[in-house]
This record gives C-alpha cells, sequence and structure tokens, in this order.
C-alpha cells in the first residue's frame, strides 16, 4: 500500500469519488456512498446547496403563488376533480414541501431519485440521480437534476466540511487497520 | 470572544509506563481508539464523559425544519445533527510520549466548545444551555484502552518486531499523510 488518495469529481448531476488502490474496503467505500448521498439529501431538504455553500437559490414569487394554489387545490374538496385535471400533481407533495422553501422538492420524485453506488472493482463511489420516469413530466429525474442544476440550482457535489469528512472517514479506516496485524 | 482550542492531551507513559517507546502508528491507533469511543458514546450512549444523560431537546429546536430533516422523532440529546463536529475530532498534536486530540476546523472547534461550557460568552445563550462536557474519557476507559494496546506496546519494544513492525506501518503511515495534506491543502 504506496499512497493514498481521495479525488471527488462533481458535475451536474453526478459526484464521483475515487480512493485510489489502498484503500480497499468494501465497508469503507459503502460507508462513504451512503455518507454522501444521505448529506447531499438533507442539505437539499433544508433549502442548502452544498455545491455553493449557501441556501439554495429562491423560488420566484410566480412560483411560490403556483405552489400556494396547489396547496389550497389539495385542502380543497374538490380535490379530487382537481387533480382530475391535471393541476394538482398526482403523487402529492413530497417530504418537507412548503410553498415558498426552496429545497428541490414538490412531489418528492427528484431527492427520492438520489442513489449512491459502489464501484469496487475501481475504488469508486458515485451518487447520482436515477434516470428513472416521472409520474408528472416526460422528462426523467436525471433530466430535471440536470436542468435545475444547469438553472441556477446545483445540489450533487459536496461542500468543505464534507470533503473533511471522507477524508478523516478513511484516516480513522488506516489507523484502525493497525491494530490488525 | 476568541473561543479557545480544545485539547485533550492523553500521556501514554502514565498508561503504559516508560517503557512506551514512542512508535507513531500505534500512537495513531491509540488516538483514532479515543475517538471512537468518545464519538460512539456521545452519539449511541448519549451521555457526557461522567455518564450523565446529555439531556432531551427543546420543542422549539425540534420543531425546526433541520431538526425535522436530520433527526425526524429524536428526543434525547447525542450532540449529532450531520456528525460533523464529532466527525473532525483527530489527533491535532503527537510527541514522543503524548497524542492531543482536538478539532483541527475552528466551527467544529467553537461547536464543541459551545456544548462543553454551556455557551460561556455568547451573547444569547450564555447561562441558558444545559453543559454537555462530552470530550474526555473516564480513567476506567483509558484503563481498557491502555489493556488493549499493552501486547502491541510490547512487541514494539523489542528490537526485532519493532523494525519488522515499522516496515509494515510506514506505507500506511505515508497513507495516512498523503490524505490529511489533502485536507489542510483544502483548509490552506
Amino acid at each position: 500500500m504506496a499512497k493514498a488518495k481521495v479525488q471527488i469529481n462533481q458535475s451536474l448531476a453526478n459526484l464521483k469519488m475515487t480512493l485510489s488502490a489502498g484503500i480497499s474496503s468494501g465497508g469503507l467505500l459503502s460507508e462513504i456512498a451512503e455518507f454522501c448521498r444521505s448529506r447531499i439529501y438533507q442539505y437539499t431538504k433544508r433549502g442548502q446547496s452544498l455545491v455553493q455553500e449557501s441556501k439554495l437559490q429562491a423560488l420566484s414569487t410566480g412560483y411560490i403563488e403556483y405552489r400556494k394554489r396547489l396547496t389550497r387545490a389539495k385542502k380543497s374538496r374538490s380535490s379530487k376533480k382537481t387533480r382530475q385535471s391535471g393541476v394538482f400533481p398526482s403523487k402529492g407533495f413530497g417530504a418537507f414541501f412548503s410553498p415558498s422553501r426552496s429545497n428541490l422538492t414538490l412531489t418528492g420524485q427528484l431527492l427520492e431519485a438520489l442513489k449512491s453506488r459502489v464501484k469496487k472493482s475501481s475504488n469508486q463511489i458515485e451518487v447520482f440521480v436515477e434516470n428513472s420516469s416521472r409520474s408528472d413530466s416526460d422528462l426523467t429525474n436525471k433530466e430535471v437534476a440536470e436542468k435545475v442544476s444547469s438553472d441556477g440550482r446545483p445540489f450533487i457535489g459536496l461542500d468543505r466540511v464534507g470533503r473533511d469528512r471522507v477524508r478523516r472517514l478513511v484516516i480513522a479506516q488506516l489507523r484502525r487497520s493497525f491494530k490488525r496485524r | 470572544m476568541a473561543v479557545p482550542k480544545l485539547k485533550l492531551k492523553i500521556n501514554l507513559t502514565d498508561l503504559f509506563g516508560d517503557k512506551f517507546k514512542g512508535d507513531r502508528s500505534t500512537k495513531e491507533a491509540i488516538g483514532q481508539e479515543i475517538i471512537d469511543r468518545i464519538a460512539k458514546r456521545t452519539a449511541e450512549l448519549r451521555v457526557d464523559k461522567k455518564g450523565n444523560s446529555l439531556g432531551t431537546y427543546s420543542k422549539s429546536y425540534r420543531d425546526s425544519l433541520d431538526f425535522k430533516v436530520s433527526k425526524g422523532a429524536q428526543r434525547s440529546v447525542n450532540l449529532t445533527l450531520d456528525g460533523d463536529m464529532l466527525g473532525n475530532m483527530d489527533i491535532i498534536e503527537q510527541t514522543k510520549e503524548t497524542i492531543t486530540i482536538g478539532f483541527p476546523d475552528s466551527t467544529q472547534n467553537a461547536k464543541a466548545f459551545g456544548h462543553i461550557s454551556g455557551f460561556a460568552g455568547h451573547p444569547v445563550l450564555d447561562g441558558k444551555v444545559k453543559k454537555r462536557d462530552f470530550f474526555g474519557l473516564p480513567e476506567k476507559e483509558l484503563q481498557s484502552i491502555a489493556s488493549k494496546f499493552q501486547d502491541r506496546v510490547d512487541a514494539v519494544n523489542e528490537i526485532n518486531s519493532a523494525s519488522s513492525r515499522e516496515q509494515l506501518d510506514a506505507a500506511t503511515l505515508r497513507a495516512i499523510d498523503q490524505v490529511r495534506s489533502e485536507i489542510e491543502g483544502e483548509d490552506g
């Protein structure tokens, strides 16, 4: 085991991390993958962009009004009719939806499509949005992720503290490996 | 008010006697064991370094969005929202006979100081928040760690075992240094 390195690459809808040869514990890779996915999910739901290390860009007034109408429609007695008319999202609102909150949540499909995977052969982990279909659009979740990211709300990535956490996870694992010899 | 840099200094000759020779990889392993035990006791057992409960969260905090997203319905305090503070604990200094544990990131250090001191000096929270001193281990725990590592320390003290172990450990120590330099590169 000559070197260790944690290389992080971020694009619009993908976070890829390569841990160089020598850090090959499958358990560690899985732990890091889930840590990254969970961090992105939670921070985004809280209205924060880990990429920009700030709050997500606020919603426009017009869009907030639209979301408020959807909320009222859901509460009204004619909500079934409203749903059938296509005004109301058939899946309902996602977790932590609020009309004026900018957290990439309306139906919740986008963030529920956030996944992680481990490629043990290449010592890589990846966090990505599944290219899955949506109930309310012809776009896939991956396409929506790319669109919101390029439109000013990038969300797939790691902040400085998150990158620091990953590297400390690696160091901790290396230190624990001393005991086993 | 400037926040003091928190330090937990462990004297290894006190734990292992004068026989402790200062092998770096052993110190790294011992330091990580201490960090792991503090983090686990705080986050999972939810008690401070004296074994006292860390308490329960206030209703106003439980009603906040950050809390609901990250912690759901949890009631008892474990000093973990994102895990950034406990995840920042690291060995910050080493000498031949000691290791010192602290929080390299100034924000996490400030959070830890706030919890330990009850937010002493804070313009709003001073005197209003329970002190939660999680940063340390009782003597019994330190002795348990000493027992766990005694065989390794004894082995290091034997010349033949030390040199072969140094060869095994040198590569891992270089790996630690490399990843650490990536962290410091980002901070710098």
